[in-house]
């Protein structure tokens, strides 16, 4: 085994990470810009293997990831095979229905690498909701064939039909209660045959509004314990050891894998490189007008933690379509919905002259109060200086606003409150920020309509 | 209906649909006090005291004993290869009284006690805990009883349970009681037993589990005495199925099902957190929660009937179908997602397989079938056009003939022509709809007839013969649902029941929009239109009680996504997951295999199109359900209803 030197580098590699971390979100200006770089779904879309696959090559990995307080954790996670990294959570997988997908799971031996394979003794892929699912190679465990971790080169190979669309998960079905808490999970979309700017045949949204929102929890404890006998040279269920899943406490909590700052920090942003996927929901206000028809928002929960999480916005109801990738007979209008372990739901989300803003209706018109009679905890704030959309007003000198284009941000949060946090730090953990920027605006030099240009 | 103390007793009623039950206070206070007065010489004697109360309301007895039990459950956090004592305090159904010196609580036991929806039961408690408890039936009990039943002390509740379902009852006198395993399970059975959960087309099933979900605190469990035990301590370390932990070396016993099979999971989550249960690779088709029915309407709000993962809070109760698809030997895992273990080396202890057994090919259900405008001898046996018919696979008889009813034909003005049948196996209820007005049949049969009201029959009714009085009755009046614009009537020409939701899907003649577009077809005042290739479904508000009263159209199955256009449905066959339909032509573009006129066509795994989807779907391209070649290979198209069983 490497992994002693192999973890020293990633500890010292992570402090760096951790600082970083933590200033993604608060010093970086805006969260992420509008309409590109920013937060939306990002698709691994595979290869073309045999039989006309949509093929994957899975890893399962170890390394390290970080969160705002400043700690660095020790997770398992899928990868692309030959990536540098592991990435928690795993590729979000995109098919579409009817594909036959071939998902090829190996676990690699350490090498010189910040991440190598886990030091567990078997592992594996489960992908609930999907039917007809088959598994080759490896060895029979109890849910499905499972890789011998200790055997390089062990592969096995799950192949199934897309045979309907909607939000999956795919997550380890071998010793799933430590596996899946590990942070062996991802996400796993089909879209309709209608096409990729649909979710069902006939439901379409804004595809430049796509969101993908994978919840999770982190009990660093059993992190912890695993890390050390894994530093001690111990491997399979002898890794497992000295950690008591009845004591489970989970201290982090986190969407896409990071929690609240990072979670708004964009895609791929380099300072959290084992964990690229973003959180902030971001959107574009209904044209009051009318002149441009804009389409929903689609956010995908899928709950991947083994607790339940009640997940709710502020500022706006939504329009909850399906469940478990299965649509609901007609849509529900609400705002906070249990997302039990392991579900999924698709959810529609507009902001169409609400509460009259400056739209069709009557500006907001609050009377604000004098700028001398004002201030911001921190110095910092998420507001423009004006109640209405759009709207940019002056703040006092020494306030540092991270808006660009006068847009608003609420909260979009488990309302499980203990659940945002990090390690008793507040605001974190399950917790992201809903971005309304203003209506589209036709831009006659790209010939189309986009965001207004002070947001993008 | 009063009992001898002057208690008046609940019965169904429309207002007692989730509240049909209520305990003999009265009687019962007394009787406690009496009891724990004279204690335990004088329980016998109690125990017949009760038992007249339940002979003189004409209810049926049921004995319940709660007492101390203890199990061995498989130590997740040694593999299973140990055990883990438990002592626990439970409920267990005995024959009577007698028997609860020598009956033994299972822990988490999955044996439901039984019940028929309507009848009238007392549950006899008899109390050996040491404390004093009480019965709650969640869902079925109406007030709660504060009072309890004192140690030693017999007591009664009366329950007439007004829904079919899973239901938990426990007691809930302390918050200890249910934690130290006084909690069972009620399954109520449909009034009339026909193969179902609940009286539906989609709760039918072949095999069927209880899957209690419950969880155990060792420390305070085993504690010398529990009714000192700090709760804010309460945390679980062994989390059970039916009672048991599922561990590396040691499994759940799997529920045995053939591939084909319809499983209904009755999940009882009895324990102190919510749960999310998960069966990999099928999808759980849910029937009801807390006894209340999944009726897949459509109605706004209405959850999706059809999930990966059922999530359960604390006391939920969920019915729901799985069909089982594999390989004999195959493993299914229903499994909790939560994935709550005390072991690391562990999926989660609550954990249970679908073991499949044969692989089954599925047996043909009988056909009843009714001529169209002619009488035919179908090997061998006449059979006229106001006769229903039964193919068993091998033989065809006369199910229900019309003559003997009054359906006879006098030319040229009254012909009497059965063209939309459904039938009730089980019963051998009869609805069915006449292809053209005919008038009522008087004289001799004018009994069996005096229900339906009208002196004329009309084509857009449908009709129900009741087989046990052998009567008939209105089940649909067409003219009061909109079927008509007054001058003109849809005739019914194809239609399938739910006789206890009472929404009745049916095809009709002719399209029922004008020519000028304007659709006239309403129904509670809600504007609505169709044509003759869709299948149309009614929903009564009142369901079965009212099947003509208010309610909601809407389209089940749309011909035009399946290439009908001027072609007419005339015979319409709902199962709890296909749509199957007959044509009065051929069917268009021929694919293959080439479907005549009268035969079965199967749209199997329907779905109807969610959201603003257009689409009807199948899982499978239209297949042949039945051809009636095999009746009358020479004559094809005289069959103009059908109904399976």
């Amino acid at each position: 085994m490497k992994l002693p030197i192999r973890s020293k580098l990633a500890g010292i590699l992570s402090v760096a990470v951790m600082a970083g971390g933590l200033a993604a979100g608060l010093s970086s200006g805006a969260p992420a810009s509008a309409n590109g770089g920013n937060s939306t779904i990002r698709c691994e879309t595979g290869g073309v293997g045999t039989g006309g696959a949509v093929e994957f090559n899975l890893e399962a990995r170890d390394g390290y990831i970080s969160f705002p307080d400043g700690n660095t954790v020790y997770t398992w996670s899928y990868a692309l095979a030959g990536a540098p990294y592991l990435q928690f959570p795993g590729p979000t997988l995109c098919v579409d229905e009817g594909d036959l997908v071939r998902v090829n799971l190996t676990n690699p031996p350490h090498g010189d690498n910040l991440s190598g394979g886990i030091p567990a003794d078997f592992t594996s892929i489960l992908f609930p909701g999907q039917t007809g699912v088959t598994a080759t190679g490896g060895t029979a465990g109890l849910l499905t064939q499972e890789v011998d971790a200790g055997v390089p080169g062990d592969m096995v190979t799950y192949e199934f039909t897309a045979s309907a669309p909607g939000t999956y998960l795919y997550e380890s079905g071998t010793d799933q209660a430590v596996q899946v808490q590990m942070g062996l999970f991802g996400g796993l979309v089909v879209y309709p045959s209608a096409g990729r700017g649909f979710v069902y045949d006939g439901v379409n949204f804004d595809t430049e509004n796509e969101f993908l929102l994978i919840f999770h929890e982190i009990d660093p404890g059993l992190h912890v314990g695993i890390e050390l006998n894994s530093l001690a040279g111990l491997t399979g269920d002898a890794v497992l050891d000295g950690y008591d899943p009845v004591s489970r406490h989970n201290r982090y909590w986190t969407i896409n894998g990071r929690s609240f700052p990072d979670v708004i920090a964009p895609n791929d942003t380099p300072v959290l490189p084992t964990q690229p996927y973003g959180g902030l929901v971001q959107i574009n206000a209904g044209d009051p007008d009318g002149a441009y028809i804009q389409l929903p928002a689609l956010v995908r929960y899928a709950n991947a933690g083994l607790d339940n999480h009640p997940f709710h916005p502020h500022g706006n109801s939504l329009r909850i379509i399906a469940q478990d990738a299965r649509p609901f007979p007609d849509e529900i209008e609400a705002y906070t919905e249990t997302v039990a372990a392991g579900q999924t739901y698709d959810l529609l989300a507009e902001w169409n002259d609400v509460e009259a803003w400056q739209g069709t209706g009557a500006p907001i018109g609050v009377t604000l109060p004098a700028l001398n009679n004002t201030m911001f905890k921190g110095g910092v704030t998420f507001y423009s200086g004006d109640a209405d959309l759009g709207q940019q007003q002056q703040l006092p000198l020494d306030v540092t606003t991270f808006t660009t284009c006068g847009e608003y941000y609420f909260p979009w949060h488990s309302h499980a409150l203990q659940e945002i946090q990090n390690f008793d730090e507040g605001f974190g953990g399950m917790l992201t920020l809903w971005r309304v920027d203003p209506p589209k605006e036709f831009d006659a030099d790209a010939g189309q309509w986009l965001s207004p240009t002070a947001c993008r | 209906m009063a009992q001898p103390d002057g208690v008046q007793v609940m019965t169904m009623s429309s207002n007692t649909r989730t509240d049909g039950t209520m305990k003999t206070k009265t009687t019962s206070s007394i009787r406690s006090r009496i009891a724990a007065l004279v204690a335990t010489s004088l329980l016998a004697s109690v125990t017949v005291a009760a038992a007249t109360v339940g002979t003189a309301a004409a209810a049926t007895d049921i004995w319940v004993c709660a007492k101390p039990g203890s199990a061995s459950v498989a130590d997740p956090a040694t593999g299973g290869t140990s055990t883990m004592p438990v002592a626990f305090t439970g409920f267990v159904e005995v024959a009577s009284d007698l028997d609860c010196a020598t009956a033994i609580p299972q822990l988490g036991d999955p044996t439901p006690i039984r019940l028929t929806q309507g009848v009238t039961y007392n549950l006899n408690v008899v109390n050996q805990t040491g404390f004093p408890i009480n019965l709650t039936a969640v869902g079925l009990t109406g007030a709660p009883d504060l009072t309890g039943i004192a140690d030693t002390a017999t007591d009664s509740y009366e329950v007439t349970p007004a829904q079919p379902g899973t239901y938990l009852y426990e007691s809930s006198l302390d918050p200890r009681h249910a934690l130290l395993g006084l909690q069972g399970v009620i399954v109520v059975d449909p009034a009339v037993p026909d193969g179902t959960a609940h009286g539906n087309l989609v709760s039918d099933y072949s095999t069927e589990q209880v899957v209690v979900i419950s969880e155990i605190d060792l420390s305070f469990n085993n504690a010398v005495d529990p009714f000192v035990e700090d709760l804010r301590n309460f945390k679980p370390d062994l989390y059970l199925l039916n009672g048991q932990t599922h561990t590396a070396g040691s499994a759940i016993p799997p529920i045995v099902a053939d591939s084909g099979e319809r499983v209904l999971l009755r999940y009882v989550n009895a324990s102190s957190d919510n749960s999310t249960m998960t069966v990999l690779g099928l999808r759980q088709i849910i029937v009801a929660f807390d006894g209340e029915i999944f009726d897949g309407s459509g109605a706004a709000g209405e959850l999706p009937r059809n999930e990966s993962n059922i999530f359960l809070t604390a006391g939920q109760t969920a019915d729901v179908i799985v069909t089982v698809d594999g390989a004999t030997g195959d493993q299914i895992a229903i499994y909790n997602r939560n994935l709550r273990t005390s072991a690391t080396d562990d999926n989660g202890e609550q954990l249970l397989m679908i073991e499949v057994g044969a692989v089954v090919a599925p047996v043909a259900p009988d056909v009843y079938l009714s001529l169209n405008n002619t009488t035919r001898s179908l090997a061998g046996v006449v059979v006229r056009d106001e006769d229903v018919a039964l193919w068993d696979g091998t033989t065809i008889s006369v199910f229900f003939d019309g003559e003997s009813h009054g359906l006879i034909d006098v030319a040229p003005a009254n012909i009497a022509d059965i063209d939309a049948v459904h039938v009730d196996p089980v019963s051998g209820d009869v609805w069915f709809s006449l292809r053209q007005d005919f008038d009522k049949p008087t004289g001799a049969f004018a009994a069996e007839w005096a229900a339906v009201p009208d002196v004329r029959l009309q084509e857009n009714d449908i009709f129900k013969f009741d087989n046990a009085a052998g009567t008939f009755s209105v089940w649909l009046d067409g003219s009061a649902i909109g079927l008509s614009d007054g001058l003109n009537r849809h005739d019914i020409n194809g239609v399938s029941v739910d006789p206890v939701s009472g929404v009745t899907t049916f095809s009709v003649n002719g399209s029922i929009i004008t020519a000028d577009g304007v659709p006239y077809m309403t129904g509670s005042g809600v504007t609505f239109g169709a044509r003759n290739e869709d299948v149309l479904r009614w929903i009564p508000v009142s369901g079965a009680a009212d099947p003509s009263g208010p309610g909601q159209f809407n389209v089940l199955f749309d011909g035009t996504d399946f290439g009908l256009g001027v072609e007419n449905l005339d015979a319409v066959v709902i199962s709890a997951t296909d749509v199957m339909f007959s044509l009065t032509t051929e069917y268009p573009n021929i694919p293959t295999p080439e479907f005549d006129r009268d035969d079965l066509i199967a749209c199997r795994g329907h779905q109807s199109p969610p959201l603003g989807s257009i689409t009807d779907t199948c899982t499978a391209p239209l297949a042949l359900q039945f051809d009636a070649d095999v009746l009358h290979p020479t004559n094809a198209g005289q069959v103009d209803a059908y109904s399976l069983g």
